[in-house]
C-alpha cells in the first residue's frame, strides 16, 4: 500500500515538474522559432513552437545595425569594468573587515548595514548623479554600484573561515599586509569571488535603468535599452530601408520576427554564462543564508 | 571617550598606525558608501522644499509639508497609490508558491530529474524585465501571439492583452512568479537540508503520512526562514517592483500599471517636479521603515521568530 502512494505522488509531482520546465523554457524556444522563420508565416499565428521555414535574414540585418552593435560593445564593456571595479573595492574592503584587529570594526559594520536596508531614493539619487557631472557619462554605469554591502559580507564570512596561521607564518617570513591579502587571501578566496563577479556581471548586463535616468545621449545606451526601444517603436523600418539602399535587395523580415531576434541575442551572453552562474549563485545564495 | 586614559590612547594611536594598510584598503569601499549612500540619503531634505535644480538644497527654499500636502490631495496620486496596494496584496497572496515548490523539490525521489527542475527554474531569475516584456508582448499579441493562438483553438476570439487594462495586473502577477519563484525556492531548500533526517524516520516510523510530516517537521523546520522573507516582503509592500512594470506599461493600459513609483518618475525625473516627487519617495521609505518594524514584531507574537 505505501509504495503506491508514495508512486502516486511521485508521479503527479513528476507532471507538475514537466508543466513548470516546459513553461520556463517555452516562451524562449518560441521566441527563437519566430526569429527564424519565414517572415511571411511568422506574421500569422502560424508559428507556435517550432520554426516554420528556416530564414537567418533577421540576424544577417542584426549584424548590420549599428545600434544594436555599438549597445553590446557597451554592454560589454561596462559588464567587464563593472566587474573588475567592484571585486577591487569591495573585496580589498572584506578582507580588512575579516580582521578582527581592525580598530573599529563595530562602527564600519554599522557604518556598511545602514544602506542595506535605508536609501535615499530615486530624486535624490538622479540630483548627486547630475552634480556630480555623471549624466551622458560612461562612468555612471560603473560608479555607483562598485560597492555592495551583501557581497562584501559575503567574502569576510568566507575570508574568515581562513586560518590564521597562514597569515601568522606569512608575518614571520616579513610580508606586509598588501603581500598577504593579494599572494594568499585572493587565491584561496577564488570561489566566493566568482560568485560575486557572476552576480554583479549578470546584473550589470542586465541593466538598463540607470540608462534611462541618466543617459540622453542615445549612442552611449546598453544592448537591454536598444532591445526596448526596438520593442517599443516602429523604427525598424528606418534600420531595413538602410539595409535594402545598402544591399539592393529587400529584407523579408517582419518588424516582430526583427524584435525577437535582437531579444534572442540579447538573452545569449547569459544562457551561455547561466551554468557557471547557477552552481556559484546557489552555493553563495547558501553561504549567505546559513553565516548570516 | 573624553576621559580616556593616555595609555589607551597611545594603543589606540599605534594600532592606527599599524593598520594603516587596512585601512588603506576600505578608503573606496568607504568614499563609495559615503556617495552613493549616504549623500542621497541627506539630498531627501529636497522632499521639504521648493527645490530649484540650479541652487541645489542648500539654496532652495523650504516649504515645509507643502509637496506632501499636495500629492496627498492628487487625485492621480491615488490612481498609483491603488494599483501599487493591489500588486503589492497579489504579491503577498503569492507568497506562498516558492514554499509549495520547495516542499515539492524536498519530497521529490529522483534526484537527477530533481537538479534539472531546479537548473530550469532559476534561469528566469537571471533574465531582464525588458526581456522578459518582449516575450510577454509577443506571446500574447492580438494578432500574432501564441496565447491568441491557443485560445482560437477553443473558439475565444483573439484578446487585446496589452490594449485593454483589466489584464494588466494577472500577467503582471504571472510574470512574477514565472521569474522568481524557483529562485526563491533556493532559501527553503537550504533551511530543509539543515533539519535532522532521523526526524524523518521517525515520525515514518510512528505511522505519520506525508502530508503530517510536512506539516509538523518541515514547515516548523523552515519557519525562521519563511518569517525573516515574510518580514522583507511586508516592508517592501509599498516599494513595488519599478523595473518590472516600467518594462511592462504602455500608455493604454496605464490606469492599471502605473504604481506609485512609476507616477513619482514621471512627475519627478520626467515633469521636473523635484520636490513632490521626492516627497513621495520620502513617504514610501518610511512607509518601508515602519512595515518593517511593524511585520517583525506581530509575527514574533505569532510565531516566535523574528528578523531582529
Amino acid at each position: 500500500m505505501r509504495r503506491n502512494t508514495i508512486s502516486a505522488f511521485n508521479i503527479v509531482v513528476s507532471i507538475i515538474f514537466i508543466l513548470v520546465c516546459f513553461a520556463t523554457v517555452y516562451p524562449f524556444i518560441y521566441a527563437f522559432s519566430f526569429s527564424v522563420s519565414e517572415y511571411m508565416l511568422s506574421a500569422k499565428k502560424a508559428v507556435i513552437l517550432l520554426p516554420r521555414g528556416f530564414t537567418l535574414q533577421n540576424y544577417y540585418i542584426l549584424a548590420s545595425d549599428s545600434k544594436v552593435l555599438k549597445g553590446a560593445f557597451i554592454s560589454f564593456a561596462r559588464t567587464i569594468t563593472g566587474v573588475v571595479l567592484f571585486v577591487l573595492v569591495t573585496g580589498m574592503c572584506a578582507y580588512s573587515m575579516s580582521k578582527s584587529r581592525l580598530r573599529g570594526r563595530k562602527i564600519f559594520f554599522i557604518f556598511f548595514v545602514i544602506p542595506m536596508y535605508i536609501n535615499g531614493g530615486m530624486l535624490p539619487m538622479y540630483m548627486l548623479i547630475r552634480s556630480l557631472g555623471l549624466f551622458n557619462n560612461f562612468l555612471v554605469y560603473i560608479l555607483p554600484g562598485c560597492f555592495g554591502g551583501f557581497f562584501m559580507f559575503l567574502i569576510k564570512v568566507y575570508l574568515e573561515t581562513i586560518p590564521d596561521s597562514l597569515e601568522e607564518s606569512a608575518r614571520l617570513d616579513g610580508a606586509g599586509d598588501f603581500h598577504i591579502a593579494t599572494r594568499i587571501y585572493a587565491p584561496l578566496s577564488l570561489p566566493v569571488i566568482a560568485t560575486a563577479s557572476l552576480f554583479v556581471g549578470v546584473a550589470q548586463w542586465n541593466s538598463w535603468f540607470d540608462a534611462l535616468l541618466y543617459i540622453s545621449n542615445k549612442e552611449m545606451y546598453p544592448l537591454q535599452m536598444v532591445l526596448q526601444e526596438i520593442l517599443r517603436q516602429t523604427q525598424i523600418n528606418n534600420i531595413l530601408d538602410t539595409f535594402e539602399l545598402t544591399t539592393r535587395q529587400k529584407p523579408k523580415i517582419n518588424a516582430e520576427s526583427y524584435k525577437m531576434a535582437v531579444l534572442i541575442v540579447t538573452t545569449l551572453p547569459i544562457v551561455f554564462i547561466y551554468p557557471f552562474a547557477q552552481k556559484y549563485f546557489v552555493k553563495g545564495l547558501m553561504i549567505g543564508a546559513v553565516k548570516m | 571617550m573624553l576621559f580616556m586614559k593616555n595609555s589607551d590612547k597611545l594603543k589606540i594611536y599605534n594600532d592606527v598606525r599599524s593598520q594603516w594598510v587596512l585601512y588603506l584598503f576600505m578608503l573606496p569601499a568607504v568614499a563609495a558608501t559615503l556617495v552613493f549612500s549616504y549623500r542621497p540619503m541627506y539630498g531627501v531634505i529636497m522632499a521639504f522644499q521648493k527645490y530649484d535644480i540650479i541652487k541645489g538644497i542648500v539654496g532652495s527654499e523650504f516649504v515645509g509639508l507643502k509637496n506632501f500636502i499636495s500629492f496627498f490631495s492628487d487625485t492621480r496620486f491615488y490612481a498609483a497609490l491603488y494599483n501599487t496596494i493591489a500588486l503589492g496584496s497579489l504579491g503577498l497572496l503569492c507568497f506562498p508558491i516558492p514554499i509549495v515548490f520547495a516542499i515539492l523539490i524536498n519530497e521529490y525521489k529522483y534526484e537527477g530529474a530533481k537538479r534539472i527542475v531546479q537548473s530550469v527554474t532559476y534561469l528566469p531569475h537571471f533574465i531582464s524585465w525588458v526581456i522578459i516584456s518582449g516575450l510577454l508582448y509577443r506571446l500574447l499579441d492580438q494578432d500574432s501571439g501564441a496565447i491568441n493562438a491557443f485560445l482560437n483553438v477553443f473558439g475565444i476570439e483573439s484578446i487585446a492583452f496589452f490594449r485593454e487594462p483589466v489584464y494588466f495586473w494577472w500577467i503582471y502577477i504571472l510574470a512574477v512568479i514565472w521569474k522568481d519563484t524557483g529562485l526563491n525556492s533556493i532559501l527553503y531548500l537550504s533551511a530543509m537540508t539543515a533539519i535532522n533526517p532521523e526526524t524523518y524516520e521517525a515520525a515514518i516510523v510512528d505511522g505519520a503520512n506525508r502530508i503530517q510530516r510536512i506539516w509538523n517537521i518541515t514547515l516548523p523546520g523552515i519557519m525562521p526562514t519563511v518569517v525573516m522573507l515574510m518580514i522583507l516582503r511586508i516592508s517592501a509592500f509599498f516599494s513595488g517592483n519599478f523595473e518590472a512594470l516600467f518594462a511592462m506599461r504602455n500608455p493604454m493600459i496605464s490606469i492599471r500599471s502605473d504604481s506609485v513609483e512609476v507616477f513619482t518618475y514621471y512627475r519627478g525625473v520626467v515633469g521636473g517636479e523635484y520636490g513632490y516627487a521626492a516627497a513621495i519617495g520620502f513617504s514610501q521609505s518610511i512607509m518601508a521603515i515602519v512595515l518593517l518594524f511593524i511585520s517583525n514584531k506581530g509575527l514574533k507574537k505569532i510565531t516566535g521568530y523574528s528578523l531582529f
